[in-house]
């Protein structure tokens, strides 16, 4: 996955990564060790910038446009360098 | 007296990596009517010096190998019917060790059926019946599609060394093969009947694309003129059925498999 190319940050990617996953806001805060205000910001942010109307449609455009790796997915690291 | 190998393989294998003596055996050992595919296959087996291969496109499915069981491939193509049976006919793209780690993969990865004791039970049998046709070991390219998902062609082997040099010597020409021949496929093969199979009703598939859109199960239902209760019930029925814990999971997988388009 191209990162550079991303319009969202690390975090954001991560967030909007573990809701894809079906992690409620509640337990993405746990995994990340962040308070569930900054994970709500981080969201917020997400949905701003895909331009979506809320979480589930940033999370649909996020996936459709290869933004986030769906874990069963992730292609191996090197799975760019001989295309 | 002790029979050789390729003796034992004769009446069980599509193409030995053929002598032009032993050519007319592999052809009618194919037994299949060979279309354009199945014969470039045959072509690449013989050119790498395997002995029988197959070509599967996982598609977006891929996502789904290690969450809700079998996976159909979107296309298959084997060199034989006996390659064929191996996989088109067992499921065994669900438990296949190589595969899960291979497709994910984008340099050509070598697998043999060595005892290996961190294999479960099942795969031990995958292993068992490639053992009894005679199949020591192999190679499988992997091709990255990101626009239609992963490939892969899976190439057997009666020796564990074929493989192992063929690896080594000619890795770069495999990915290249794998890569046309995945090309060739797409054009040319139609996607199989079970992976054209819907998954979801198509109630369900508009309740997943108008959440994808951004509606709220409100909004849903005044669109499909249905009632809330309705549209809860669909979007459930969605999840159970990926085995997805909520709605945007569900919706997430939906899109990464193309059942919905944005």
């Amino acid at each position: 996955m191209n990162r550079s190319a991303s319009p969202l940050s690390e975090r954001e990617a991560a967030v909007l990564r573990l809701a894809a996953l079906g992690c409620t806001e509640q337990a993405t805060a746990g995994a990340l060790r962040l308070s569930r205000r900054t994970i709500q910001y981080h969201l917020a942010s997400a949905v701003e910038k895909l331009n979506a109307p809320n979480k589930t449609a940033a999370v649909a455009r996020a996936v459709c446009a290869g933004l986030i790796d769906l874990p069963a997915a992730e292609p191996a690291e090197n799975a760019r360098d001989l295309r | 007296m002790p029979q050789t190998a390729p003796q034992l393989l004769a009446g069980a294998v599509a193409w030995r990596p053929a002598t032009p003596a032993s050519s007319e055996t592999a052809e009618r050992a194919r037994l299949t009517p060979g279309g354009p595919l199945q014969d470039a296959l045959c072509d690449l087996v013989k050119e790498f010096g395997f002995q029988g291969a197959v070509y599967a496109h996982l598609g977006h499915a891929v996502r789904a190998l290690r969450e809700s069981g079998p996976v159909t491939p979107l296309r298959f193509v084997a060199s034989s019917v006996f390659d064929r049976r191996l996989y088109g006919e067992t499921g065994a793209l669900e438990f296949d060790p190589m595969i899960t780690d291979a497709v994910r993969s984008n340099t050509p990865v070598a697998w043999s059926t060595a005892a290996d004791p961190r294999l479960t039970d099942a795969q031990r049998q995958l292993h068992a019946r490639l053992r009894g046709r005679g199949i020591q070991a192999g190679v499988i390219a992997a091709v990255q599609d990101y626009a239609a998902g992963p490939a892969f062609l899976n190439f057997y082997s009666a020796f564990t060394g074929e493989a192992e040099r063929c690896l080594q010597e000619r890795a770069a020409q495999l990915v290249f093969a794998a890569g046309v021949f995945h090309e060739r496929a797409k054009l040319l093969a139609l996607p199989t009947r079970q992976a054209a199979r819907p998954l979801l009703t198509s109630r369900e598939i508009d309740c997943l694309r108008l959440a994808a859109m951004g509606l709220t199960a409100q909004e849903t239902a005044g669109v499909l003129e249905v009632t809330v209760r309705t549209v809860e019930f669909h979007l459930k029925n969605a999840a159970e059925k990926f085995g997805a814990s909520n709605k945007v999971r569900a919706v997430a997988l939906a899109v990464s498999r193309g059942l919905i388009q944005l």
